[in-house]
């Protein structure tokens, strides 16, 4: 029963809640938005937006923010067809490069950041414009080719009628989750993200995980890129434009703290979903553009906002545990003050 | 994240800039596509423009720009010598980049022009007004731009390179302005004779009965609300055809010219709709995407009106070869037009006689591609998805189109 109250009361719930209610009336308000059709153009592009928003999470998570997703998904579109050039042969080495240079794109970033101590808003909002001055550079304006057949059959394909870029989605987050759920190595992620100081007072390296955060970031956004110019075949210039905003949104929305810390890609995954149906339902509407941005702008800022409204001191019958949590110290609070902190990070160094 | 010591900070940020400055020379160096990028283009013309106001002609002129090859000369090209602005409001798409080479060309066919100054805006209206401007400090005394940076965003820099006596010639988008007074000339297609085309030429492929899909790009664009409304009239004069969804000069489905997004709404479009017997959609690059979605949705695809992109005429081809042949129009994608806009440009500065351009300059184009009973869709597998091949006709068939007699 306590563990069912904690899950309930988890900061990750209220997403799977608000999610499962917008399908619940989804076919009620918008009739066919809930249909087989509905769905099989949906996931996809969830699929894809949540492989990138998985990215984000992690650097999320460590305290960071990553606006180079434009940047670093439009390489990822644009190399996976540039590098082949329509030759089925050289797939896989363009895939390879793919995943390098997502990888490096995110490298840089961790290493502007943490090394160099540039914030990381700066940081990868400079580096964004460098890795779309590249996309630029490498095709000189324009794609000269589609993505090769096998690439778009692979992307476009079924998995027991699911599309399969929704099951490799969550395969990602799952395998993400298990990680940092599982292995010392993402409890370790966890303790730097939430405290960096106890855990460095702890032996850890912590700018060795905050750049593993941007790397693997990196590696998503560019194999969601790659990802979507399979499935679109023909990919714009720079689709990773679309990308940025929506990353942000689903792991807020998922209940990830934008302090770092407290994080889960499932949740963001769920997020995107949330997302995904809600744009599905207001086009099923037929409503106006402008009508559109504003529904879905009101209805994530306020997802983002219900969160920080003080609920404990708000609502009766809610106090004892509850207020002394509302009142305590957020766990971006100074180390010194938490020898419990200190010796957790200590057990979590040592295991 | 972590604080690191001062002196660090300040060696890793040098470190940093020097990485970054090597990066763009490896980059510059090596560059794979072939044409410049269009900051970098604007930022040489903008830095030399200072300097050549304060020292002034034929010395400046030689370090900064295009130096143009003189291959012949025609009626509109003159005696007096040309300084020519080209502007492009976007610039990072393959139709902005065959509409600068349409430009470009006849801009090298007259010994006239000395020097070229192009600038792309990258949808930018700032970007766009000090480009303009930019060419006026640089003694430009033609311009040739497409103004569709923004919302009718260049009118005020157009208006002032007027004052400064140098012509000023719009095309391929509304300039918003007054003819004499913002722009010397205006040269574009007949977007409202477009819908009309498209939407006669589908609903006829229909039966004369049946769903119509129209979707557009931005909300806003001049293009898609003339086609939109000529498209809503047509449909009215045909009791028995209706809108799947409804569209005006203010309203139609939004694709953003975006593939991405094309898809995506167009998903949400057939899950709402069992029966869709026409498509039309102003840009023909996003169509594919399109047509994707009727074949994941496994839909037949229905008569097809665009206008004309390598990659909607392999779709096409490839369906007929799998059986599935679908009827499908499209009308050129205009890049041409530049040469017309140039070669008005041109003459104006340079004192030869400009083309004699039919309706004012705004012109019907046509069809240009008909699988049922015309000139067949072509695709070339081995060129860009994006490429348009009514850019090849010759200059007699593109005089039929726009110039008098």
């Amino acid at each position: 029963m306590t563990a069912l109250k904690t899950r309930v009361a988890s900061p990750f719930a209220a997403i799977w809640v608000a999610t499962l209610l917008l399908f619940v009336i989804s076919p009620f308000v918008a009739s066919g938005s809930l249909g087989h059709s509905a769905l099989q153009g949906m996931l996809p592009f969830a699929g894809i937006l949540a492989i990138a928003a998985i990215g984000q999470t992690l650097v999320i998570q460590q305290g960071g923010l990553d606006l180079s997703v434009p940047g670093i998904f439009s390489m990822g579109a644009v190399l996976v067809v540039t590098i082949p050039g329509g030759s089925e042969g050289s797939l896989i080495p363009a895939l390879l490069v793919v995943a390098a240079v997502g990888l490096a794109g995110g490298l840089l970033n961790g290493i502007a950041v943490t090394r160099f101590g540039i914030t990381p808003l700066v940081a990868t909002l400079g580096s964004n414009a460098i890795f779309i001055g590249v996309v630029i550079q490498v095709t000189g304006g324009s794609i000269a080719f589609k993505a090769t057949k096998n690439w778009q059959n692979f992307t476009a394909d079924k998995v027991f009628g699911i599309p399969v870029l929704a099951v490799i989605a969550v395969i990602v987050a799952v395998l993400v989750a298990l990680f940092i759920s599982r292995t010392i190595w993402g409890r370790r992620f966890v303790l730097v993200g939430s405290n960096p100081l106890a855990a460095r007072a702890a032996g850890l390296s912590v700018e060795r995980y905050q750049i593993g955060a941007y790397a693997g970031a990196g590696l998503a956004y560019a194999l969601a890129g790659a990802l979507l110019s399979g499935y679109l075949q023909s990919p714009p210039l720079l689709p990773g434009n679309e990308y940025l905003l929506p990353s942000i949104a689903a792991v807020v929305l998922g209940g990830t703290a934008l302090g770092g810390g407290r994080g889960s890609v499932i949740a963001t995954t769920v997020g995107v979903l949330f997302l995904s149906q809600l744009e599905q339902v207001i086009s099923a509407l037929g409503a106006k553009t402008s009508v559109e941005y504003l529904i879905q702008g009101a209805i994530v800022a306020l997802g983002m906002g219900i969160r920080n409204v003080p609920w404990n001191r708000i609502l009766p019958g809610r106090s004892g545990a509850d207020d002394s949590a509302a009142a305590a110290p957020p766990p971006q609070a100074p180390p010194t003050t938490s020898h419990d902190t200190a010796s957790g990070a200590s057990r979590i160094a040592s295991q | 994240m972590s604080a690191r010591p001062d002196r660090s900070r300040v060696k890793g940020a040098a470190l940093l800039v020097l990485v970054a400055l090597l990066a763009a020379l490896v980059l510059s160096a090596c560059g794979g596509g072939g044409s410049s990028s269009s900051s970098s283009s604007e930022t040489t013309t903008e830095a030399e423009a200072e300097t050549e106001s304060e020292s002034s002609g034929a010395e400046g002129e030689e370090e900064s720009g295009t130096e143009t090859a003189a291959t012949g000369s025609e009626a509109w090209c003159g005696e007096e010598g040309v300084t020519l602005g080209i502007q492009d409001g976007g610039g990072l798409n393959n139709w902005s980049k065959e509409s600068q080479e349409q430009v470009q060309q006849i801009a090298k066919s007259c010994p006239a022009v000395e020097k070229e100054i192009v600038v792309d805006a990258d949808f930018e209206p700032q970007k766009a007004v000090s480009g303009i401007q930019s060419m006026i400090s640089q003694g430009a005394n033609a311009i040739v731009l497409i103004p569709d940076s923004g919302n009718c965003a260049e009118v005020p820099a157009m208006r002032q390179a007027m004052q400064h006596d140098i012509v000023v010639v719009p095309w391929a988008a509304d300039p918003c302005g007054t003819e004499g007074t913002d722009y010397t000339k205006y040269i574009d297609w007949d977007t409202k004779a477009a819908g009309r085309e498209w939407a006669e030429w589908v609903i006829e492929q229909m039966g004369d009965k049946g769903k119509l899909l129209y979707e557009g790009g931005p909300a806003g664009n001049t293009v898609s609300s003339n086609a939109a409304e000529a498209i809503a009239e047509v449909v009215s004069e045909h009791p028995n055809v209706e809108l799947v969804e409804p569209i005006s000069s203010e309203e139609w489905p939004v694709t953003n010219w975006d593939p991405a997004e094309t898809k995506k709404l167009t998903s949400a479009i057939l899950a709402k709709h069992p029966e869709i017997d026409g498509l039309i959609n102003d840009y023909g690059a996003s169509v594919e995407a399109e047509l994707q979605a009727f074949q994941a949705a496994n839909r037949p695809i229905p008569a097809v009106a665009a206008s004309e992109s390598n990659a909607l005429s392999c779709t096409w081809e490839e369906e007929k070869e799998a059986g599935n042949e679908f009827p499908l129009m499209t009308i050129s994608s205009r890049n041409w037009l530049g040469r017309y806009a140039a070669q008005f440009a041109i003459a104006e500065a340079s004192g030869g006689t400009p083309p004699a351009l039919k309706n004012g300059g705004v012109f019907s184009l046509g069809q240009w591609e008909n699988s049922v009973s015309g000139k067949a869709p072509e695709c070339r597998p081995e060129d860009s998805p994006e490429a348009s091949f009514s850019n090849e006709m010759s200059e007699e068939e593109t005089a039929k189109i726009a110039l008098e007699g």
